[in-house]
This record gives C-alpha cells, structure tokens and sequence, in this order.
C-alpha cells in the first residue's frame, strides 16, 4: 500500500523533493505539497486502488504523512495483488 | 500610441475582454485565451493578463481575453440556464470579433483547465482553427466535476467551512470557493470526455501536462492517429500558479516554451510593458437595471468597472468597491459584481476598481511585492478611484471592502473628504504589521476557534503527536491576550499620560472617523480572525463602541473570511443595503432620472 502511495505521490503530487527521500512520516505539506496537488493526489489515489474516497474522509490531515494516508485507506482497499497495481502507470489526477 | 502594445477594454454579445495588441500591429495570426472556470480563474487572472502581453511583444500578435457569460465582469450569472452551450458559444464569438476587429485570417485557442476543453469543443465546432494550446484540459468533465466536489469536501472541513455551508449544499449544484456549477451545466460537463473524440481539432495541438500521464498521452496519440501534429510538454510551475492569487507565480517557464512551440522567439521572462487603452464609446455590458462601462483613469493607470443604474436614486452617493487581496476587481465569489448590480436595482452607481498592481491596473514602479502594494500605495490608489467618482457627478462617496480591502476603505475614508461612509468586512487589522502574504508562513485562526478546538480529542492527538504547530499557535494566542491586557491595563492612563499603545493609536484612528462624520461599519463573521483585532481593542463584540454615533460593529453568523459563501454573500450585501439607506442615504423611493451615458462615456475616456 505504502509503495502504491509512493508512486502515486511521485507521479502526481509535485513535491519539492523526492518522494524517496521522505520517511512515512514526514510532513507532505511542508516537502511542498499544494492544496490542489492534495486533490490530484486522491484522484490517483482513487485510480491506482480502484477506491471512491468518502468526503468524510477529505481532510487536510489525511495528507499529512504518507502513514496518515496508508493508515486512512487501508479499510477502503480490497484485496488486491499488489503487482497489479504496480502496473498501472501514472495515473490522471485532472479531469 | 506609443511604441507599447496595447490592452484596450472591449464588449462583444454579453461577454466583457481585454484586447491586446503589439506595437506596429500587421500580424495575420491572432489568439484567443480562454480562462479557467471560478477560482482558477481569479488565481490565474494577473498571471494570464501578463501572458496576453507577452504574446503581443514575443510574437507580435494580437491577443483576446475575456470572461464567459455568467462570469467575470460579462453578463448573467453562473446559475442561469444552459451556461456549458454558451460558454462555448462564447468562445467562438470572441474568435469571431477577434478576426473581425483584427483582421487576422489565422487562429490560434489557448486554454487552461476547462478554457482548454472549451477550446477544444469550440474548435471542433469552427473547423478553421490552425492552432490549439491546452493547458492542463479537462479531459473528463465527471473527474472535473469530482475534483470540484474533492476541493469543497475539503474546504467544509474546516471549522469556517462547517459555520459558513450553505444550506443549499445539496448536490444540485459542484463548486469550490464561491463559484458553482449548476445541474444543467454538470449534466452537459459530465458527458464530456476528449478521449472519445473522433477527429482533431486543429492541425496543430500542444498540450501540457503536469507528468507524463496516460490520459494525456493517449490524447495526443488520438489526435496524431487523426491527421494533426499533437505535442506534449510538462506543465511544472502549474501549483505554483494555481492558487490563492496572493501566491500565485506566473508559470513563465510554460508560457515561454507555448510561445516557442507556436514559432515566434521565446524568452519573455520579464513582463513587458504595455499601455492601458480607453475603451471605445461602444463599449459597455447592458442588463435589465443598468449599464456597465469599464474605464481607464489615473492616467491610464487604472481599471475599473462603472455601474449605473437605469433609475437612479437622487442624490445618492456613488460606492468604490476595491480589490480584497490580490483578488481582481471582481471578487470572490464576484461579489463586486454582484454587489454592482444590485445597488444599481436600487438606483445606486458603484465603480469596482484595481488598485495598482493588481487585476488589469498597472503596476507601480519597481514592481513592489503585495504587502507594499497595501501598505505603501493602496490609499492613493483607492483615492484615484473616489476622484473618478466625484468627476462623473457623486459628491459623496461610500466605500466597501472586504479583508484587506476593508484595511483601504478605513484609511481612505480617514483621508478623502468626499468619504462619508464605509463598510468594512472581516477588517484583519487596523494597521498594518507583520507579512500577510510570506508563502509557507502559518495561517493563525481566531481564538474561538482554537477554543472548539480545545475541546476535540482529535485535535489534542493531532497536537500531541506533533502533527500541528502547537507551539507557534500558542505563541499567536499568548501575542493577542498580550495585546489584549495591555490595552486593558494602560486605558486609564491614555488620557492623562503620554502613553502610546497599538490600542491607543487604532482608537485614534476610530476617533478620527467619529469626528469626520464618516458613517462606519465594522463587520465581522463569527469566527474571523479580525473580530480577534475587534475584541482586543474595543472588548467584546466592540461593545465599546456603542457610545459612539457613527461608528458600529456588528457581528454576523455564517460569514466566513472572503465571502465563499453563497449565504454569506447574501447576508453581507443586505446588510451593506440596510447601512446605506439608515445611515448614508436620505430615504424616499427611487427617482426616474435618465441615464447619462454620454457623461459615463466622457468620464471613461
């Protein structure tokens, strides 16, 4: 899960520094992470696991960390070999 | 005419635009630009006029921008019927007054976001589009619509979102920021989706893309499979660039390599410029209770909107509405633009104008960032703007602001004798201290609202976890109840010592209105950081000012910051109607007094 969020980030979130250089709990927002890239993040997201994030879910805290993000989802995700997902390329985060 | 290019105010059917045009005009190939929707469109609203000019100067041709119908300074409203049909026929209309005025035989569409999808459907419908340039297109209406609804979930999520939610958030209508999709529209967006088109529309297209993604790509083959050359770049400034205006960067970067792409010599890294041109006696927005004209003045320094009203109100004052942070003179939410056209139901006239810098206005010398633009210019500015009024025939003028804006009428009002009145919404400060507007810099929320804070285990999780800056939150708080005490503890001594506190100053400045006579209204949502400022110096609710004749404060529930709210909307402009007509206006029914046209006309020129 957290190796899909990782490629989802680096894909979509146009951070100021790699993603690879961020432990799971370091703060997205302050590594650059806008509040529009928050919304291409989810959209991605929602691609990438075949998930419908609830609003409820949509907070600023949701995109705090990368664990903030695993820990949240984890319930919405099947059961889903992670190779396939790893397949996909980067997915759309605009309409 | 100098050796500049030109951006000159122009009308076409219901739609308001700029159009710019290079020194020594002979080009045979022309743009059309076609904005962003809602707030995409205020963020980017400076960086686009910029570009407009760049095009002129870089390729030397000439350049539209305009607002689609329902937007913007143009006619309607977002919520009338049938908005997606006729922002596109839009788009072909101002193609068409393009050829016509210019006389251009060549046509280039450049969009960004769902202008770039209206660019390309219109351009499908044209079928002589030579070239297409779509910036980050709404390829899916329906993810369009998800990401709309994605950014407002959001924005409900924060406790002024959750105080200030219309009650009419009931799915008929998507929208984020004080701008709304409604049910038709969504129907005729969601059925959108470029990836099933079945032939390019134009030879040539450029898309940009923030990376390299599969929709895109998959796009461009399309329009390759079908004859045109598609091309795509990476659009890396692109969240620099859409958001909040105050921090919005130009993403020169990408606007150089459209220029390179489309043939003319890149490298327009500085804005060039330009000289603001008088619209011609023609040009003006007609609706059912007035007639807007732009204006140029200041010596062609500033922009400004005049509306006037079919029926005007004897001997009204005239209302100066200026810009609320780096928001154009539109607004958020276009509340100026609504504000105009209501007042003038009411036989009231309004300029809505931008201060220096900002909007369409020129920019000062040196190019002074945000903060100076308030601090050091914002009131000679705004007077410009209470002398353009006077000179079209109001004696008296009132003005309204919002934030920021608020900050220009309490000291323009000070000044400008012709003042008589303001309104002063969500007033952050009476005087200006630190930076508002560093990126990065922590967002301090009002005390209420870290009180309701306090009382949730998620928010003590949050804050023992490290997740939320407690302890810059808490140096913010300790700073107002500092402020706060010493105000209360010095009071008694302000008169008969000379002691000199931030309080002592802001009560002058209060005093100062209260002796000049200017009707004065503070106003405040529940939970703004501003009524923090209130509070501190005039206690709570500013009950201290109730022993004052001209000056009230009043505090309205479900107003959030800049006005995103429908509701709150509403309620601030029948609030600011109720002020005019018991504290400013001398009442009685509206007089039939034709229109002068020819006056406003003379006026804008």
């Amino acid at each position: 899960m957290k190796t899909e969020l990782r490629r989802v980030l680096s894909e979509s979130a146009c951070l100021d520094v790699p993603v690879d250089s961020l432990s799971d709990t370091d703060d997205l927002y302050a590594a650059g992470l806008s509040s529009i890239g928050t919304v291409r993040v989810m959209l991605a997201v929602e691609d990438a696991l075949g998930i419908e994030v609830p609003g409820e879910l949509i907070t600023f805290e949701l995109f705090q960390c990368i664990d903030s993000l695993a820990h949240a989802l984890a319930p919405l995700v099947p059961l889903v070999p992670q190779n396939s997902m790893a397949r996909r390329q980067c997915m759309d985060a605009r309409g | 005419m100098t050796g500049n290019p030109t951006m000159r105010p122009v009308t076409f059917g219901c739609c308001y635009g700029w159009l710019h045009l290079p020194a020594g005009h002979n080009a045979t190939t022309g743009v059309v630009l076609c904005s962003p929707f809602g707030y995409d469109a205020l963020c980017v609203h400076r960086g686009w006029r910029d570009f407009a000019n760049a095009l002129t100067v870089s390729g030397g041709i000439p350049a539209l921008r305009f607002d689609y119908p329902g937007t913007g300074d143009s006619d309607g409203n977002e919520e009338d019927p049938q908005r997606f049909r006729t922002w596109i026929e839009s788009v072909k209309a101002a193609a068409q007054y393009l050829r016509v005025t210019t006389g251009v035989t060549h046509l280039i569409l450049c969009g960004l976001r769902l202008g770039a999808t209206l660019a390309v459907l219109a351009a499908e419908e044209l079928g002589d589009v030579d070239s297409l340039v779509l910036m980050m297109p709404v390829i899916a209406g329906k993810r369009y619509i998800r990401e709309l609804g994605m950014q407002h979930q959001r924005w409900l999520k924060s406790p002024i979102g959750r105080e200030s939610a219309d009650p009419s958030d009931d799915g008929h209508a998507v929208g984020v920021f004080g701008f709304k999709l409604y049910a038709d529209t969504l129907e005729q967006l969601a059925a959108v989706d470029l990836g099933h088109h079945v032939r390019a529309p134009a030879p040539r297209v450029l898309l940009h893309d923030i990376c390299d993604s599969v929709s895109m790509s998959g796009l461009a083959e399309r329009y390759r499979s079908h004859g045109a050359r598609a091309d795509v770049q990476i659009f890396t400034e692109y969240d620099k660039f859409l958001v909040d205006p105050r921090l919005s960067v130009p993403p020169w970067r990408a606007f150089d390599s459209v220029v390179e792409w489309l043939g003319f010599q890149s490298g327009m890294m500085a804005t060039p410029p330009v000289e603001i041109l008088a619209p011609t006696i023609d040009t003006r927005i007609d609706f059912s209770v007035g007639q807007e004209t732009p204006v140029v003045f200041g010596d062609g320094r500033y922009v400004g909107v005049f509306c006037q009203p079919r029926c005007a109100l004897k001997s009204a004052p005239g209302v100066l509405l200026v810009n609320g942070g780096a928001v154009h003179r539109i607004g958020d939410g276009r509340l100026a633009v609504l504000m105009a056209r209501r007042l003038a139901g009411q036989g009231i006239a309004s300029l809505r104008m931008d201060l220096g810098g900002l909007g369409d206005s020129l920019q000062h010398e040196n190019a002074p960032a945000l903060e100076a633009i308030y601090t050091l210019h914002s009131v000679t500015d705004a007077t410009a703007g209470v002398e353009w009024l006077t000179a079209a025939g109001y004696q008296e003028v009132v003005m309204f602001g919002v934030c920021s804006g608020a900050y220009v009428g309490i000291h323009t009002a000070l000044v400008h004798p012709r003042v008589v009145g303001c309104m002063l919404v969500n007033l952050p400060f009476f005087l200006w201290g630190a930076p508002q507007t560093k990126r990065g810099a922590l967002h301090f929320e009002s005390i209420r609202v870290y009180w309701r804070a306090i009382r949730s285990p998620h928010k003590w999780l949050r804050l023992l976890t490290g997740r939320a800056n407690g302890l810059a939150k808490v140096i913010a708080l300790a700073r107002r109840w500092n402020v706060r005490l010493t105000s209360l503890a010095m009071s008694p001594f302000e008169g008969r010592f000379d002691v000199n506190t931030s309080t002592r100053e802001i009560r002058r400045l209060i005093m100062a209105l209260e002796r000049k006579g200017v009707q004065t209204s503070l106003v405040y949502g529940s939970l703004d950081v501003g009524r923090d400022e209130l509070e501190i110096h005039f206690g709570p609710s500013g009950k201290q000012l109730e022993n004052l004749t001209n000056v009230t404060a009043k505090i309205l529930n479900g107003v959030d910051h800049a006005l995103f709210s429908l509701t709150a909307r509403n309620v601030v402009m029948a609030h600011f109607e109720e002020f005019l007509r018991e504290r400013v206006l001398d009442t009685g029914p509206p007089v039939a007094r034709p229109m002068t046209w020819i006056e406003a006309d003379k006026c804008a020129r």
